[in-house]
């Protein structure tokens, strides 16, 4: 049985994610307009793909700490309350690959390492996600003057329906890995098996 | 204490245990339901304050607001 974050993910977010690529099927023609339109909608896809993402990892977050505190003697359970969840990073900014790591890093878990470790994919998504939510930036702050090193990272990519469908589609891989290692580590601490 | 449905709005007062004691807080956000518990985010203190902490907790763990509040 997976979380409850990734029952969410499955669900909720991917409807929300399927109604944007059916909005684009519905934009006809090979006019000028139509392609104005189109990448607005690919602009808001990859916005929605790097959104949805992060509510993925923060649901997971919330729901490993629930589990963890609730396994807690009652006299820990408000200290590590604050200890896992005040300010995270996640509630703040992107689910970049540090903000994934420095949150799920107070639960003693190196995310990155434990996810390799389950899928030889995750070096290659963890530098997708990096092309994501750069893009996603210079969508929201309309800055597309992009450094080097974002040249760089991004070389070859574009707001496009193609790549908008394989960062959702290795949003879907990191998020199953994530439950899995996150799952796994939980079990770990507590001794059962919630998801 | 206000009913559980009440303090599940945006910007309610509620009162937490921190600290060693009950607290004033406001709910940030209801963040569904985890581990078969309901989850709020909550702002203690100051509603303007930007450093002030911000945590998850429980519905069911939420306090009647202090008096003194």
């Amino acid at each position: 049985m997976p979380s409850e974050a990734l029952t969410i993910w499955r669900t909720e977010s991917s409807e929300k994610l399927d109604e944007l690529i059916a909005a684009h099927a519905t934009v006809g023609g090979t006019r000028r307009g139509r392609r104005y339109a189109t990448a607005q909608l690919n602009a808001s896809l990859v916005v929605q793909i790097a959104a949805h993402f992060q509510l993925f990892c923060r649901d997971l977050h919330t729901e490993a700490a629930q589990i963890l505190v609730s396994a807690a003697p009652a006299g820990y359970r408000a200290m590590l309350r604050v200890a896992f969840t005040n300010r995270r990073g996640l509630d703040r900014g992107n689910a970049s690959a540090e903000t994934i790591s420095a949150d799920f890093a107070r639960f003693d878990l190196d995310i990155w390492s434990a996810a390799k470790a389950a899928s030889s994919l995750t070096p290659t998504r963890r530098m997708r996600l990096e092309q994501l939510n750069t893009w996603r930036n210079a969508i929201a702050h309309q800055d597309f003057l992009f450094t080097t090193e974002q040249q760089a990272l991004l070389s070859g990519t574009s707001l496009t329906l193609p790549w908008a469908r394989r960062w959702r589609g290795i949003c879907i891989g990191l998020a199953q890995t994530f439950d899995f290692v996150v799952g796994t580590h939980v079990e770990g601490i507590t001794g059962k098996r919630t998801w | 204490m206000a009913s559980k449905k009440a303090s599940l709005e945006p910007g309610s007062k509620v009162g937490v245990y921190h600290g060693g004691r009950i607290v004033v807080a406001f709910v940030v956000e209801d963040r569904g339901v985890f581990g078969g518990q309901r989850i709020v985010r909550v702002h203690v203190g100051d509603w303007d304050d930007p450093e002030a902490l911000e945590f998850e907790l429980p519905v069911d763990e939420l306090e009647p607001v202090p008096a003194a509040a």
